[in-house]
């Protein structure tokens, strides 16, 4: 169609869907962790998690890529366990990706603890309810809507990387050329009819995810950054 | 005796070292003390809830910490009910209630009918929980903790949120689960007024320590009492609603053989209540006058004198069939000239009764 090649859009919207899967289900016990930490540690813990928002993505990326490395622990582990290396492939991307949109899953999900409180979890344990019955039962139901915002809000970030990507991910077309580099690319070569027709999706794409999160967030009074 | 151990708490601005405990397995215990003394760590140590608890506790023989052991809470069956009613917001009151019972293992004892019945919970049973009124939410909370089929129930101060009115309507409800469960229930509490109607034994604290246990019929005669400290000291009667007088604002309670008129009571005939005497109302006198105007005369005798402060003593005093005593202020003067001794028959004129409000 219009001759553009459509897999970068498939490729992005796959790692952006595999990294919001591990962000929530990881992200889950750190936040619950950091949202009861107190003090100077939890400065650094939050300051730690928040590095990705401020530091150029080539910085992170040129990191990640170093770990992923043959000598790197990441690329170490992944030796160790007879896998190939992280660096230019899908799972470098995801591993990238997780890092890069971390403090977007851990926000709203720490503040929903920290809101949250230990009552509810106290209320279901004096009424018979293990740790596990516990979190299905009470916390996620009455976090379900920070939830929401931060699957949506880390889906919506990975979706729109592109440094991290470059620097670990190389371009491999079907493999890890995402949608913003294939724009990239396109404006390279002087396509713009092409790079308007991505970037217009694009645009659309993150203003409807952005007003859904905003109107989520008018009602859960969650502080995002 | 079921509920006994020892604990030990260290926080930073505080230490919970309670000594050696020990419950009674069934009445209602008051824990006291006035705010920061400890009764609330106290209790949530016992329920789990803290960490870092060193001691010991067990549970009619079962062992709830022991050297660092703790079971969980949710292991303990123990029903809780916090000081702000801490329902669930994503369920609905009936949700609510069948939360703990769905949980619940063993024998169901006490059935949701029965917990609807004697928390009045019919009318709120299809209401949205945030459309509750505060006294409402912790009737359902209570019911909660109830349906939860606990073997011993802790409060921690369930009336303390609650405005004047919602007090009221609670209290009949409490005692009326003081009176039909025949499980142990330890109730917070820094209010002397609640003490003295709901409580069969009073466990006293003061800074982390606890400093005594006593029958309710002691610890309101005990000299220097934590209980006395602003209001001086006072009997407390139980007694049953006989009849009211509408038009004359009054209600006639019995207590053993004793009738009483207080003034009138939102209770039915043949409920249950205490009554409230404080000791400086009533007098003695050898027989009843034929005109006066004190509605309350009660044939007692004399069984202790105990000296009180500089001018008065404090004189025991038992009515037939009645268990616990009355007491009586009465000045040094008056005992020296009415030569007062133990075991003289009197009767008891009182100034004034109240219902405990």
């Amino acid at each position: 169609m219009l001759g553009i090649d459509w897999s970068p859009f498939l490729i992005t919207l796959k790692v952006a869907s595999v990294t919001t899967f591990f962000l929530i289900i990881l992200g889950t016990p750190i936040a619950f962790i950091m949202a009861h930490m107190k003090g100077l540690k939890k400065a650094v813990f939050e300051a730690l998690v928040a590095l990705p928002l401020v530091l150029p993505p080539t910085v992170l990326g040129f990191y990640l890529l170093v770990a992923m490395g043959e000598s790197g622990p990441l690329g170490g582990l992944a030796k160790s366990f007879g896998l190939k290396p992280f660096t230019f492939s899908f799972s470098g991307l995801v591993i990238g990706s997780f890092f890069y949109s971390l403090p977007f899953a851990l926000q709203p999900l720490m503040n929903g603890f920290e809101q949250l409180g230990k009552r509810p979890s106290e209320t279901a344990s004096a009424l018979g309810a293990g740790p596990i019955d516990r979190f299905l039962s009470v916390t996620l139901p009455l976090m379900r809507r920070h939830y929401l915002i931060a699957g949506t809000l880390s889906f919506a970030h990975t979706v729109g990387e592109f440094g991290v990507v470059l620097m670990i991910g190389g371009n491999i077309p079907g493999v890890t050329k995402v949608a913003s580099i294939a724009i990239y690319d396109h404006v390279e070569v002087l396509e713009y009819d092409k790079a308007h027709i991505l970037s217009a999706i694009m645009l659309i794409f993150s203003l409807v995810i952005l007003t859904f999160v905003y109107s989520m967030n008018r009602r859960t009074e969650v502080k995002l950054k | 005796m079921s509920l006994q151990g020892n604990l030990k708490l260290i926080r930073k601005q505080f230490v919970l070292d309670t000594g050696p405990f020990c419950f009674p397995s069934s009445g209602l215990t008051a824990i006291f003390g006035p705010s920061g003394s400890g009764k609330t760590t106290f209790l949530r140590s016992l329920a789990g809830l803290e960490k870092k608890v060193e001691g010991e506790v067990t549970f009619f023989g079962r062992s709830w910490l022991n050297q660092g052991k703790a079971l969980a809470t949710h292991k303990r069956g123990l029903g809780y009910v916090f000081q702000e009613s801490s329902l669930f917001c994503h369920l609905n009151v009936i949700q609510n209630l069948n939360y703990g019972l769905k949980r619940s293992k063993g024998p169901k004892h006490i059935s949701f009918d029965q917990v609807t019945q004697w928390l009045r919970l019919h009318d709120v049973l299809k209401r949205d929980v945030s459309n509750l009124s505060g006294g409402e939410r912790q009737r359902v909370a209570i019911g909660c903790a109830l349906l939860s089929q606990p073997q011993i129930l802790m409060m921690d101060e369930p009336m303390a949120s609650l405005d004047l009115l919602s007090k009221r309507s609670i209290r009949p409800y409490l005692e009326r689960l003081r009176d039909e469960l025949k499980i142990p229930i330890l109730y917070i509490t820094h209010s002397p007024a609640e003490v003295e109607c709901l409580a069969d034994y009073v466990l006293f604290m003061d800074k982390g320590n606890i400093t005594d246990f006593s029958t309710i019929e002691k610890a309101l005669h005990h000299e220097g009492s934590p209980l006395y400290k602003d209001e001086g000291p006072k009997s407390v009667l139980p007694s049953i609603v006989k009849k009211h007088f509408k038009n004359e604002g009054l209600s006639l309670v019995q207590s053993g053989q004793a009738q009483l008129y207080i003034p009138k009571v939102e209770r039915n005939e043949g409920e249950s209540l205490r009554v409230v005497i404080p000791a400086k109302n009533v007098s003695l006198i050898k027989e009843r006058p034929c005109q006066t105007t004190i509605l309350n005369y009660l044939p007692v005798n004399i069984f202790s004198i105990r000296p009180f402060n500089e001018s008065c003593v404090l004189v025991g005093l038992k009515i037939k069939d009645e268990s616990w005593p009355l007491m009586a202020q009465i000045t040094k003067r008056s005992m020296n000239q009415l030569n007062l001794k133990e075991g003289q028959s009197w009767m008891a004129a009182i100034k004034s009764a109240s219902f405990l409000d």
